[in-house]
């Protein structure tokens, strides 16, 4: 135990290791390449247009946490609680989307309703951008979270609260705010959050569709050199996100789930047709956007392409790069979460709880920031020893920076999913074992580890697939190491309008990510 | 309240093609305490279902308080409607209300104060009123659930098993208490159980559900006395207490069986098949039943013993070294009235 308190301590301390240089930049803001003298904070705060960046954010991620909430929040009731023809494969085909990430479907989208695409060409369309698109395409990304936060608490509530409010005399409006909203309640808070934090700290989707928010202008500022803009961008989003998370985590301290005795699903209803034209709509929305038209798309790049003479290539370097790398990552963060979670499910000593805020906290912070952070401590680091240069080149150059970015913004992801396995683990079996005589490193191996085995291999298969999708640390960080990943090249070629290569990259890593998806999700009731 | 609580009529209902309830037909007096008895899933839990609402039955007829509520597969009052109580077997109590808020829940807010008040205080739970339903001992849990169902003073209270959760030895006290409250207000009561503890000893009335091929049929409907001591069928007997058979023939009072000449409860004539419960029969010294098992119940000690009719369980006033012994019926049989042998 005393060496998984001090992994999960060290962890922490990786986690936290960004904000240490974002920090220290933003107390001791470098000086300008130029040697121009620095202008005061006010001229540097309007001269950024910050402020205006903020309310951009903000009003995207209000938007995307409501837009997210009415769609996943409709599809988990529908799929709870009616019943209508094609509700289980539409169930399940809904939740596709969170294997695409949010710069496919913005790309795909943008294309495909712009001039020339496969909507927007017929009906000759406008090309869209802008922060109503955006919108859009996040809340289509995060219905799923909402879908499956939303569906788990609806599928735990027993029937009979219910029926009691019923019998009492209660009409169904009143049964709905007084037995099954409360139930719900820390479910939406925490479906409000990610969608929030999600749209917040997006950077893929606002950066192609060009929406002026501020991580894609921190992204700018990062990739120009520009660290003192960069810093304080970096403030202003860190001025965001941490009161978010800290109410996120009120909320979620304050929800406490109650155990149902013999938990007896309530009975499902037929709806009428308004609800299910309503109801297929949004199925047909989210899966749509979020998974049809991205392949469609894709599709269409690559015949455009090849109708141009374009030569199809198989990224075969790009894919052992990107399998490459999500297979170390995913191992690296999952054996780095293990000690934390299992401290957090098991050890009620003080060390947890700091642990577990430090690990959530950095979840919360947009990957461009987590990524500049890194390099601000790395660089902060080489300025305090006389080798610096030396230290910082093979910092970036080993692609340890890289892997500690990975684990930075995925740790939470990792520790969630694992302490809720450890939690399952019945402390009864744990006792009888050691009642018959067998060592804890008997019970460790031969009943803990099996009856954790499916927690830990969906929980590596969640982080193959964030690996996967991730974006702006690979940008950022992976460049150095000449790292050519598909997300990377989906951007890459995307920018330069290579349609067919971008294409190509594109439905390969959709492949990859769906099945990975599509393995979680038969594991779903174990994470 | 002249009109009855609840009558059914006929009432049948199927989950797709399996047969659940086989034209059940009761009437409860107004204050009447009555339980159901059967064994698990027999269809106990659909009988309740369809009287408090919760599921509409497939044919037959539902009236509570002198309205129809359901009749031929058509619900007309729905559950919110219709003036029950429900009681859970795991309370169903509202966990982010308080005691007073739940116990308030179904009634008009001009009459909530004064009626949660006093019902509070009848449950013994003054003190209680602004506490979480979580932070409550199971006994109190049970206790705020009946009044919250009995506070809108239902024609009808209903109640799943309502004991299940409390554990044995405590529950005589806690099962007596809740029946004052209930007999207090006035309410007639349905109560669904597996136990026939519960049933015999809490109700003025016990039916006695019994599966079929075409689903539950009621096999007995009777005090808990008469259902005890003069159950209608093998089923209901052994629902009703442990007991054993034996084959005889009857003349007059008494009936020729392989354990010898015993008397019998009412005349009777011809093959019969007898019913005895252990307190019927004694074990005395002897050497023609050899003795298996014997155990300390309290009262006493009951012994299994090996006789020509079978594996036989009787009682002995004290533990005994003997190998073997004499089995005597010395109370009154029963001859089981559907089992006349055609011979």
């Amino acid at each position: 135990m005393r060496g998984a308190r001090l992994i999960a301590a060290l962890s922490a301390v990786l986690v936290l290791s960004p904000l240490i240089g974002l920090t220290d930049a933003l107390l001791h803001p470098p000086p300008d390449p130029f040697g121009m003298p620095q202008p005061d904070l006010a001229t540097l705060l309007s001269r950024s247009g910050a402020a205006t960046l903020l309310a951009n954010s903000v009003a995207l991620s209000v938007a995307v946490s409501l837009g997210a909430m009415l769609c996943g929040g409709w599809l988990a009731w529908a799929e709870q609680r009616m019943t209508y023809p094609g509700r289980r494969l539409l169930g399940v085909l809904s939740l596709l989307p969170l294997a695409t990430p949010s710069y496919l479907i913005a790309s795909t989208v943008s294309s495909a309703v712009g001039p020339g695409g496969l909507i927007g060409g017929p009906l000759s369309l406008p090309r869209v951008s802008g922060l109503g698109i955006a919108a859009v395409v996040l809340s289509v990304a995060c219905a799923p979270y909402v879908q499956l936060l939303v569906g788990a608490a609806l599928a735990r509530s027993s029937a009979s609260e219910e029926e009691a409010a019923r019998s009492l005399g209660a009409g169904p409006w009143r049964v709905f705010t007084a037995v099954i909203f409360p139930r719900l309640r820390p479910a939406l808070a925490l479906s409000a959050l990610i969608s929030l934090l999600y749209a917040i700290s997006d950077f893929g989707a606002v950066a192609v569709l060009g929406c002026p928010v501020l991580t894609w202008r921190l992204y700018g500022a990062v990739k120009g050199q520009q660290l003192v803009e960069a810093t304080l961008l970096g403030g202003a989003v860190l001025a965001v996100t941490i009161p978010l998370f800290i109410a996120g985590r009120i909320l979620h301290g304050t929800a406490q789930p109650r155990a149902v005795a013999n938990p007896r699903p309530p009975a499902r209803r037929r709806p009428g047709a308004g609800l299910l034209a309503v109801t297929y709509s949004l199925h047909s929305l989210i899966i749509g956007l979020g998974v049809a038209l991205p392949v469609l798309t894709m599709g269409d790049w690559i015949r455009g392409g090849l109708a141009r003479g374009d030569t199809l290539s198989i990224p075969w370097i790009p894919i052992r790069d990107t399998v490459g790398v999500s297979l170390v990552a995913a191992l690296i963060v999952g054996l780095l979460a293990l000690a934390p979670a299992w401290i957090a499910a098991r050890d009620r000593r003080s060390i947890a709880l700091p642990v577990e805020q430090a690990t959530l906290l950095t979840s919360a912070l947009p990957g461009v920031l987590l990524a500049l952070g890194l390099v601000m401590t790395a660089l902060l680091l080489s300025r305090s020893i006389s080798e610096g240069r030396a230290l910082y080149a093979a910092l970036t150059g080993s692609g340890l920076l890289l892997f500690v970015g990975y684990t930075v913004r995925f740790l939470a992801e990792g520790f969630a999913a694992l302490k809720t396995a450890i939690l399952r683990l019945d402390p009864r079996q744990e006792e009888s074992a050691r009642a018959l005589g067998a060592s804890r490193l008997r019970w460790l191996t031969q009943i803990a580890l099996p009856d954790l085995a499916p927690g830990i291999a969906a929980t590596a298969l969640l982080l193959f697939l964030a690996v996967l999708k991730e974006l702006p640390v690979t940008l950022l960080l992976g460049g150095a190491v000449g790292l050519n990943t598909l997300a990377f090249r989906v951007w890459d070629r995307y920018s330069e309008a290579l349609w067919l290569d971008a294409g190509v990259a594109g439905l390969v890593l959709l492949t990859v990510s769906l099945s990975v998806v599509l393995m979680t999700l038969r594991w779903r009731r174990h994470v | 309240m002249s009109e009855s609580p609840l009558t059914l009529t006929d009432l049948r209902h199927a989950y797709g093609t399996t047969p659940v309830l086989d034209g059940i037909s009761f009437t409860l007096r107004p204050g009447e305490f009555v339980a159901i008895l059967g064994a698990s899933g027999c269809g106990k839990t659909t009988l309740l279902r369809a009287i408090a609402g919760l599921l509409t039955p497939a044919g037959g007829r539902i009236d509570i308080g002198g309205r129809v509520v359901a009749q031929d597969g058509q619900e007309t009052i729905g559950v919110e409607k219709r003036g029950v109580g429900l009681v859970f077997q795991d309370y169903a109590l509202f966990p982010q209300m308080s005691v007073a808020d739940n116990v308030g829940f179904g009634l008009p807010r001009a009459q909530r104060a004064e009626r949660v008040a006093g019902l509070i205080t009848v449950a013994g739970l003054d003190g209680l009123a602004g506490r979480r339903p979580s932070a409550l001992s199971g006994g109190q849990q049970q206790r705020v659930a009946l009044i919250r169902a009995l506070a809108p003073r239902p024609h009808l209270l209903l109640l799943d098993e309502p004991f299940a959760n409390v554990d044995a030895e405590r529950r005589a006290t806690p099962g007596a208490r809740l029946i004052d409250l209930i007999r207090a207000e006035g309410a007639a009561a349905l109560l669904v159980t597996h136990d026939r503890t519960d049933a015999l000893q809490l109700t003025d009335r016990v039916i006695a559900l019994t599966p079929g091929e075409r689903g539950a049929t009621i096999a007995q409907d009777d005090t808990p006395e008469v259902l005890y001591r003069q159950p209608a069928s093998r089923a209901v007997a052994r629902l009703t207490g442990p007991c054993w058979f034996l084959d005889g023939t009857a003349e007059g009072t008494t009936a020729t069986t392989p354990l010898g000449v015993l008397p019998l409860h009412e005349p009777r004539s011809g093959p019969v098949t007898l019913m005895v419960r252990p307190e019927q029969a004694r074990l005395t010294t002897g050497s023609a039943h050899a003795i298996l098992r014997q155990r300390f119940v309290g009262r006493g000690w009951v012994a299994d013993c090996q006789t020509p009719v079978g594996v036989v369980t009787v009682e002995a006033t004290q533990r005994t070294a003997a190998a073997t012994g004499q089995v005597v019926v010395s109370g009154p049989a029963w001859a089981l009235p559907g089992e006349q042998r055609p011979d």
